[in-house]
């Protein structure tokens, strides 16, 4: 009989052992009747002989080995019942647990989200991410050369094989022609580049159709074919079964559709969402030079690999680097004085995670545990209360024969049953902050992929915290609960004289502690909100209201920088101008505030020699066509705006900020007509105007120098679009104007990332709102636990003094006397905590000046208005029982105990 | 010259029941009473030889050692 079945059939069972034993002994009585024994004296004999019947049963029920499990079943029942009959107990000491286990929940949640949720590919941990660099540098992410890919590929020997990828955007139409009125459909999408073995090195089989065929990855722009994802084919063409043969338009290319990827498949990179994959081959059809193929240098690609049974992540890094060793000698020019690291793509993660989200992450987590630690001290101290109460209980089942071990296990079931309550609770909260930070995400041109739902890693961190929040706050209770002393309780003198007068209290000892840790994330939560709203109200130099911005890129649809730049932009912008409710219409390469920015350089003024190369100064720059700064209400300090003179064939010209006039010219006035290049004969370039200082990278950065150059001296095709509306016509309308404009220029052309208004801001205070949001959070949950616990372990001091209190009274103190003494009492654990919790504070807040940008950790406020309002708070969870203990009446109280 | 105790027998059985040793089975005596029989398994009988096995080479052991002391002494 199985030990399920055992443990399920216990009455049948038992059942079973009485026959059993009944029959031994009859039957034995019958044979010693029948050796000439009296029936009395055999019975007796019989019974002699196999020992108390209850004591064989109660051994033989031991054998089954299911008696744990009858005791635990026992205590869950017995627990479940008595926290039914505290409700309101138990509803206080489930929603402690349940905000600090759900927003450790929560928190884990998202960094699971970003470097712990595993590709949905075979294997995930093994699937090995291969990085190219310097050897100078300590950690190196560079891409790999398509030659340099085939080389490391053949040439290896740790690898069962090696494939090369590469993410890239594609405009997808549904027609080849640029008059079709139909733009609706065109858009952007997002899809990888990938070498033919790229599917199996996945390990991912397609739904539909197949992967890709050698032939397709051997001879350039012979094959368009393409493989899709499963949102796009449901999202596009309906979920089409026979969609295997028909043709997508990728780029204004026809492409053939030879397989569907299964849903969870969004390729390699965990974050963006891929919705179609193409043979390397067709890599120029998706803006790559020609030269992508034979040039050395040019590194595009990202390789992913298997490693052979037995081979080790150093072996395979020790073997690659032999033969980029190998290579470096042949080709010095590209492949001198390199290197390769391995991660596996799980490990990259972590380690390519810029350090303010490491950090950031990490101090998330370190926060969320304290407070879930302050909610383990408070129900700890809800416990200990109660068990106080609960002594009579506990002392009989003591003085009846339970063991201490037995005592302590059945108040651990009750709090662990408690601590999966929160548990449960928590998730709920967890699911649901997963959605409000989902929700916060600011709008990206990008199909962001990060899923912070809470998955199965993530609810088996939850089950071990609730478990082990349930031991931890439940133990010492219980302990101590088993250690009562029994003549007393049962004479009915309850359970004080557990711990003397002189020894802090375990009670005091975790107030105190609370307090401590409340002030601790207080403080961080302070420096963070007084900081971060210094951050917001900094100005970000430009006016997003009424603004529209959108992408374009016309290169996908095989316009040349020149014939972008020189027809198809200018002609574009002057259409949008024309229209009514616009007031301003101009472009730039990328918006200040959001995702990306480039530098060029060194800065080399007219008349000076280069400096040595990486020395001198790498500028920040943006390329713009003439009404940028009209458009964004930026003001021009000196000199003009670029304008219709400044075009391919016109001298070189440029606009720089205060801070570039400033830092290289002494002054606004005297940069204006000076002239400057990038060294090594690029061309000189005059400095035409002079624009005010505005925020380029973040909201968090010092003045940086920075440089406009324009456009049409500098041809680019990736363009953000922006039209600035007349604020009585409004930037929705200005939306629909710009996309009418821009289909009847080319139907095919789709625009992507439109941002309408204050989204244009939304990226630069993201970061800030979502840690202002969360400091406040924590804050306040903190505050909220300390309060709770303060004012629960006052009530109680004072239910236990209520006798003390009374012979007080009766002695001549007043009430006033009595509140002072509670009081007095409450405000030294307080003020203890208070002073413990500045020290750890300012430890802590020396760690955190290394971590937050532009934040002050010693500012003043913070630190003393946080204790100040922890004082306020204990007076008030000190005196409400005070208040009550002196209304005591001193009859009452004598008679109390 | 070993006597089990008949209070131990009982779990023993239960024990050995559990373990997939022995099997039972509720029959009839010639009296007409209901009652449990016990019957080793295959998997009991396999056990038991190793442990028989096991107990002879011991005792064998344990026999040479003390033959050798002898011996020796």
């Amino acid at each position: 009989m199985g030990w399920w079945r055992r443990l399920l059939r216990r009455r049948k069972l038992d059942e079973e052992l009485e026959k059993e034993l009944s029959f031994h002994l009859e039957q034995h009585t019958s044979d010693l009747i029948a050796q000439g024994r009296s029936p009395v004296e055999a019975r007796r004999r019989a019974r002699l002989a196999l020992g108390g019947p209850e004591q064989v049963k109660e051994m033989c029920r031991d054998a089954r080995g299911t008696r744990w499990a009858n005791d635990l079943l026992r205590d869950l029942r017995y627990g479940v019942r008595v926290l039914a009959k505290r409700p309101g107990f138990t509803a206080v000491a489930a929603l402690t647990l349940a905000l600090g286990i759900g927003v450790n929940t929560a928190i884990l949640s998202v960094v699971n989200g970003f470097v712990l949720r595993p590709l949905p590919v075979e294997k995930p941990d093994e699937l090995v991410a291969t990085h190219w660099g310097r050897k100078k540098d300590a950690r190196v992410w560079g891409e790999f050369s398509y030659t340099n890919y085939l080389d490391l590929r053949g040439q290896n020997k740790s690898f069962s094989d090696l494939c090369a990828w590469r993410e890239t955007s594609a405009g997808v139409s549904s027609t080849e022609s640029r008059n079709a009125g139909d733009n609706a459909r065109a858009e952007i999408i997002w899809g990888e580049l990938v070498s033919g073995n790229y599917f199996d090195v996945m390990g991912v089989k397609p739904l539909l159709g197949r992967g890709f065929l050698p032939e397709e990855d051997s001879t350039p722009n012979t094959h368009p074919v393409t493989v899709i994802g499963h949102t796009l084919w449901q999202r596009r063409f309906g979920a089409d079964p026979s969609i295997v043969g028909k043709t997508i338009y990728l780029n204004g290319q026809a492409f053939t559709i030879v397989g569907v990827m299964p849903e969870p498949f969004l390729g390699g990179e965990y974050y963006l969402r891929k919705a179609f994959w193409v043979p390397v081959m067709m890599a120029q059809k998706f803006g790559r030079r020609a030269e992508w193929r034979t040039d050395r240098g040019y590194a595009l690609w990202k390789l992913y690999g298997r490693l052979k049974p037995g081979v080790t992540m150093g072996q395979a890094e020790t073997d690659l680097n032999l033969v980029a060793g190998d290579l470096a000698t042949l080709y010095p020019g590209e492949n001198a004085d390199t290197k390769i690291q391995l991660t596996t793509e799980l490990g990259g993660r972590y380690e390519n995670a810029t350090e303010v989200i490491r950090y950031g992450g990490f101090l998330a987590l370190c926060v969320s545990g304290l407070v879930l630690l302050l909610a383990c001290f408070n129900v700890a101290n809800l416990m200990l209360a109660r068990a106080t109460t609960r002594a009579r209980e506990i002392g009989i089942r003591l003085a009846i024969g339970a063991s201490r071990g037995r005592i302590v296990r059945q108040l651990l079931t009750e709090s662990v049953l408690l601590a999966l309550t929160g548990g449960a609770l928590g998730l709920a909260f967890a699911y649901w902050s997963s959605g409000a930070v989902w929700a916060s995400f600011p709008p990206v041109p990008y199909p962001i992929s990060l899923d912070f739902a809470p998955d199965g890693y993530v609810l088996k961190w939850m089950m071990a915290v609730s478990l082990t929040t349930g031991v931890l706050f439940g133990l010492a209770p219980a302990v101590l609960a088993s250690r009562t002393d029994l003549v007393n309780v049962i004479k009915g003198g309850g359970a004080k004289t557990t711990h003397g007068r002189r020894r802090p209290s375990l009670r005091g000892v975790l107030v105190v502690a609370q307090v401590t840790i409340s002030i601790v994330v207080l403080i961080c939560a302070g420096l963070f909100i007084r900081s971060l709203r210094e951050v917001r109200q900094t100005d970000p130099g430009f006016e997003a209201e009424n603004l529209v911005t959108m992408m374009i890129n016309p290169r996908s649809l095989a316009y040349d920088e020149q014939e972008a730049t020189r027809r198809f932009f200018p002609e574009l912008l002057r259409r949008i101008e024309a229209q009514p409710g616009v007031r301003a219409a101009a472009m730039i390469d990328e918006m200040p505030l959001a995702v990306g920015h480039t530098t060029r350089g060194p800065v080399v003024k007219e008349g000076e020699l280069d400096p040595p190369p990486n020395q001198g100064f790498n500028c920040d720059v943006s390329l713009v066509t003439p009404k940028y700064f009209d458009a964004m209400l930026i003001p021009l300090v000196e000199g003009r705006d670029f304008d219709d003179r400044d075009s391919a064939d016109s001298p070189r010209v440029v606009v720089v900020n205060q801070e570039f006039a400033r830092r290289f010219y002494g002054g606004e006035r005297d940069a204006l007509g000076r002239r400057f290049n990038f060294g090594q004969g690029t061309p000189l370039m005059q400095i035409v105007g002079v624009v005010k200082d505005g925020r380029y990278r973040s909201l968090y950065e010092d003045r940086l120098p920075f440089i406009f150059l324009p456009l049409y001296q500098n041809p680019r095709t990736a363009m953000t679009l922006l039209v600035s509306a007349q604020p009585e016509g409004g930037a929705q309308a200005a939306v629909e104007v710009a996309r009418r404009e821009i289909a009847q220029m080319d139907a095919r052309l789709p625009v992507y990332g439109v941002m309408v208004g204050e989204e244009n801001l939304a990226m630069a205070y993201w970061g800030a709102n979502v840690a202002a949001g969360m400091a406040t959070t924590f804050g306040l949950l903190a505050l909220l636990l300390a309060t709770m616990g303060l004012y629960s372990v006052m009530t109680y001091a004072v239910s236990q003094r209520t006798r003390e209190i009374g012979i007080r009274m009766a002695l001549g103190a007043a009430l006033r006397d009595v509140v002072r003494l509670v009081v007095g009492q409450g405000m030294r654990m307080a003020l203890l905590g208070i002073a413990l919790g500045l020290l750890g504070a300012f430890a802590l807040t020396r760690v955190l000046a290394s971590l937050l940008l532009g934040i002050g950790t010693t500012d003043s406020v913070t630190f003393v208005g946080v204790p100040l309002l922890l004082v306020a708070v204990a007076l008030l969870a000190c005196y409400i029982p005070a208040r009550r203990a002196a209304r005591v009446n001193p009859l009452v109280a004598l008679r109390h105990d | 010259m070993v006597q089990v105790p008949q209070g131990s027998l009982y779990p023993a059985l239960h024990r050995l029941e559990n373990r997939g040793l022995l099997a039972a089975d509720w029959k009839a005596t010639e009296t007409g009473r209901e009652a449990k029989f016990y019957k080793l398994t295959r998997k009991g009988r396999a056990q038991l030889e190793t442990e028989t096995a096991g107990w002879l080479r011991l005792a064998e052991a344990v026999g040479l050692i003390l033959k050798l002391s002898e011996g020796g002494a």
